[in-house]
């Protein structure tokens, strides 16, 4: 049996890679409230991805992570409007059964995983056309 | 892959012979995660306070050093927002012969002799060395607000 960092030590991870910067830029995460010491709220920001509709429009969701978390996901919400299938068209709310790297969450899943996962899904085949809300539009 | 002696040996010694002023329990269902208080030292702005830490133990220790962080809100040039701790020990001064013992007692002696040139918390840095009698009587207040009994 590995140690099994607890969810603090974890988070304190995250937020410390959330600040260097992940991957090309296209998806960052920051903590809500700077001094928020049970580190449960969230920023996400994500790009959306050349070649669809979501080319040059920026998307913003919060994260919030109980104290359950890691062994439980996350709750996400975007708060700009977006026409996507895993999120309600009433108030962004992603539905998590409907969202692989919510549904097929594990240990190794993060924030990262998350934005990373929700960008990718804004490319396939079936979302990168629909229609969307105008730009800047939010829940 | 069960808990290495070394952990085993130090929390016994941790619990049955703690140092003066410093408590430190595991978790029951993760043995290398401590819930940790250590008083405020006497003579201190932070005297008569109770601050509780978590401490963990990563997959290397001893290794690498334990990670520790406040849990108590505190005014201190050494320790920021979120309860992170700028420690030498806890960074590159950390030697495998140190101990979680040791590590507490470092913290509790930062509590008596803040260290305002190598700040974390650059605010409360430069409120210690422009006025320090001013600043310690914030961390008085933080101790009295946040950390009681």
């Amino acid at each position: 049996m590995a140690a099994r960092v607890p969810r603090n030590f974890r988070l304190l991870e995250e937020l410390e890679k959330g600040e260097k910067g992940i991957g090309d830029g296209s998806c960052s995460y920051g903590l809500m409230d700077s001094d928020d010491i049970m580190m449960s709220n969230w920023n996400g920001t994500i790009l959306g991805p050349g070649h669809t509709v979501h080319e040059n429009r920026i998307y913003s969701l919060k994260i919030h992570c109980g104290d359950d978390y890691p062994e439980k996901p996350p709750a996400v919400h975007f708060l700009s409007r977006v026409n996507l299938p895993f999120v309600s068209p009433i108030d962004g709310k992603i539905d998590p059964m409907r969202l692989n790297v919510l549904s097929q969450w594990g240990r190794d899943s993060s924030i990262e995983t998350i934005l990373v996962g929700i960008r990718r899904e804004m490319a396939t085949a079936n979302n990168r056309k629909l229609l969307q809300p105008p730009e800047g539009s939010t829940f | 892959m069960a808990l290495p002696k070394r952990i085993i040996k130090e929390t016994e010694r941790l619990v049955a012979d703690p140092a003066p002023g410093i408590t430190a329990a595991p978790h029951e269902d993760n043995l290398r995660y401590f819930d940790v208080t250590i008083q405020g030292p006497d003579g201190s702005p932070f005297q008569q306070g109770v601050f509780h830490l978590e401490l963990f133990l990563p997959e290397e220790y001893p290794m690498s050093p334990p990670k520790v962080r406040f849990l108590t809100k505190i005014y201190h040039p050494n320790i920021d927002k979120l309860g992170r701790i700028c420690l030498d020990i806890l960074k590159d001064k950390w030697s495998p012969a140190l101990q979680i013992r040791t590590v507490l007692l470092s913290i509790q002696a930062l509590l008596s002799a803040p260290n305002p040139d190598d700040p974390l918390a650059t605010d409360v840095a430069k409120h210690y060395k422009e006025d320090e009698k001013d600043a310690q009587r914030v961390s008085r207040e933080w101790t009295e607000k946040y950390a009681s009994k």
